[in-house]
């Protein structure tokens, strides 16, 4: 499959995307601070953040809908930021699809071919070979209108890559599918992507997405960037409390790394004195000042073997039953809560007293900053 | 099922009250003024000679020509003009607001104001003709009250108070993602105008335009305060006026009302016959 794609048309010549120390101003408010980073070509890279921290602005400034303030955009060493934005070869999915409605699905897939002056057999060959891509058959002669929504979202795909662009961007396509489709689109997106090797730029603030399709994730806040790395760097080695907060851990624990024991480090919290045992890692020594945390499904309830180090008791005060797991809160006795998840149901009852291990392996040191 | 329909026929009564004015005061007086339209004054024989002499008394039928001579051209640099208006200031330009509330403004004074605005500014002595004479431009005054100019710069100035109060909604309602979209693929911005923005808002402006169109066709104070009634300006409402306030033949009066209205229902077929050759659906298709 994917040999006989790339013997078809949409395979362009690929295009390493750097971004030089880029910012973005709006008046007095800076909406991208001296962001930096490098897009190999057919990487698929993840702008990943809460709405609000930039993404959408560096995208738009790839696209040329806004002009940097500062830096540089670079595809394969030639600065673009002077190009117009109809001579980018961008191929561009916009959040709501912005797909033509006095068009039909056809027509729509080869706006961008009429503009690039294709001549009629090839631009005929080229839209058909997108809409089989998209599995739209038999569907080129209808109006938008008359699409589902899932539907739409492939179109607008359709008629982002057809013109072979240097660069795919997508900007939250999936938000607006629901749970099931986007499952579906997701896998759907990342077969294509294999494919194809576009280099694609993609912007959400769904971490599960993130991780799931990209080879690269870049997590920003504030619009500066907090981590760039592969996902299973981002999730197994989150670089700080933002990062960590933002892809789903929980339990955070401030204070201070104390001592060294047996290959641990003796961790210290700031208020109640709780003492804990984390693994030792190269990055940080004693007297750091860090945060600790660990995954709620890494959190263990216990009966009463392992009582020692790294054990806390407390009681249960809220049991949230989901189906495949069960996510319990406690509340230790110098007043912290914690949050677990366990698979399945567990029998604790609320306000049951239990005992909680944090296993020193599975505890995480991370920046404050 | 029947009790269903029973009851839905029943409570097409609750229309009454509000279907009784209309009945009354608009379709009654019309039905009354079309079949007057067949009659001599003082007499209920029917008869053509009232549509006989409007086509062939010049008095008459030169109205059709100039109210049209005078409407047509204005109404299409009315739409142009508060087309690129409202084009240009749409989304989020700086002063939008203050450029559209001052366009728009003129519809709160009405025409009878707006008239003599016209003749303070553009007579003879006005400030238009003072500030050319001054600045060397021109030798003598140029006449630009109590004639068709009068009249057409009045009209104008209505006319794209109207349609631009209407388009400046429309223009937000098309997705500037769609420009972006297009823009990206490759168009320039004419392209994207010609082939995206355009096709888009077309009928929503032709709309405007027959509306502006045949509200203007019935002008009467503009023509008969800043024009010349007795001849350039005489358009339809002149005439029947006329002949019910001066003349006393409601007949006549009522026939070059009946003329005028074919003529705006004619008017009207024509631009929605063009409306209808594009796209005429929502600009929107976002689920």
């Amino acid at each position: 499959m994917a040999q006989a794609l790339k013997s078809k048309s949409f395979v362009s010549e690929s295009t390493k995307v750097e971004i030089n120390d880029l910012t973005k101003m709006f008046g007095s408010t800076t909406a991208v601070q001296n962001a930096s980073l490098t897009i190999e070509s057919g990487e698929f890279m993840t702008l990943l953040g809460p709405s609000g921290c930039g993404k959408t602005t560096i995208l738009s400034m790839i696209l040329g809908i806004l002009q940097p303030t500062s830096g540089d955009i670079i595809f394969n060493g030639q600065p673009i930021n002077q190009i117009d934005m109809s001579r980018r070869d961008i191929g561009m999915v916009f959040q709501n699809y912005a797909l033509f409605p006095h068009m039909t699905v056809a027509q729509n897939i080869a706006f961008g071919l009429d503009m690039r002056k294709i001549n009629k057999a090839e631009k005929k060959k080229r839209v058909n070979e997108a809409i089989d891509m998209v599995q739209l058959t038999d569907l080129g002669n209808r109006f938008i209108k008359d699409l589902s929504g899932g539907q739409q979202q492939r179109v607008a795909l359709a008629r982002a890559i057809v013109i072979r662009p240097r660069v795919l961007l997508l900007d939250e396509p999936l938000s607006n599918l629901d749970a099931k489709l986007r499952k579906e689109m997701r896998t759907q997106l990342k077969k294509l992507h294999n494919e194809l090797g576009i280099t694609t730029i993609y912007v959400t603030h769904d971490q599960e997405e993130a991780l799931s399709l990209s080879t690269k994730v870049t997590v920003m806040s504030n619009g500066v960037i907090q981590q760039i790395g592969t996902p299973k760097e981002i999730f197994g080695r989150p670089r700080n409390y933002f990062v960590a907060n933002f892809i789903g851990y929980g339990n955070f624990l401030e204070g201070t790394l104390v001592d060294v024991q047996d290959e641990h480090f003796i961790f210290e919290t700031d208020k109640d004195l709780v003492r804990l045992a984390v693994k030792q890692d190269e990055k940080h020594q004693v007297g750091d000042e860090v945060i600790l945390t660990i995954k709620p499904e890494m959190v263990e309830i216990i009966t009463d073997a392992k009582i020692g180090m790294n054990s806390l008791q407390g009681n249960i005060t809220v049991s949230d039953y989901i189906g495949s797991a069960t996510g319990y809160e406690v509340e230790t006795a110098g007043g912290r809560t914690f949050k677990i998840n366990v698979l399945g149901l567990n029998p604790y009852a609320l306000g049951e007293e239990v005992k909680l291990y944090l296993d020193p392996e599975k505890l995480l040191i991370i920046d404050k900053e | 099922m029947n009790q269903e329909v029973f009851t839905r026929k029943r409570d097409y009564l609750l229309l009454l009250p509000s279907l009784l004015p209309l009945l009354l005061l608009f379709v009654y007086p019309l039905l009354k003024g079309f079949v007057m339209t067949f009659q001599e004054p003082g007499s209920t024989a029917v008869t053509l000679s009232n549509y006989i002499e409007f086509f062939t008394n010049a008095k008459y039928y030169d109205t059709i020509w100039r109210t049209l001579y005078l409407v047509v051209p204005a109404a299409i640099l009315e739409l142009f003009l508060a087309f690129g208006i409202t084009y240009f200031i749409r989304g989020k330009m700086k002063g939008g607001g203050l450029i559209a509330g001052l366009t728009i403004f003129p519809l709160t004074l009405g025409s009878i104001i707006i008239d003599m605005a016209v003749i303070a500014f553009f007579k003879p002595t006005g400030w238009f003709n003072t500030t050319m004479i001054n600045i060397g431009i021109l030798d003598e005054p140029f006449t630009l009250v109590y004639n068709y100019w009068g009249a057409f710069i009045a009209l104008i100035i209505l006319g794209v108070a109207f349609i631009a109060s209407n388009l400046v909604g429309m223009m937000d309602s098309i997705d500037p993602n769609l420009e972006k979209a297009a823009r990206t693929l490759g168009a320039s911005h004419w392209v994207t105008f010609k082939r995206v923005f355009w096709p888009l808002i077309r009928s929503n402006v032709l709309t405007v335009f027959a509306l502006n169109l045949i509200m203007q066709i019935g002008v009467y104070s503009t023509a008969v305060i800043v024009g010349n009634p007795a001849s350039e300006t005489r358009t339809f409402v002149v005439v029947a006026f006329e002949e019910a306030m001066r003349n006393f033949n409601y007949n006549m009066a009522n026939t070059v009302a009946i003329v005028m209205g074919v003529t705006q229902l004619l008017v009207l077929a024509i631009v929605f016959a063009i409306r209808k050759r594009g796209f005429v659906g929502s600009a929107s298709t976002f689920k």
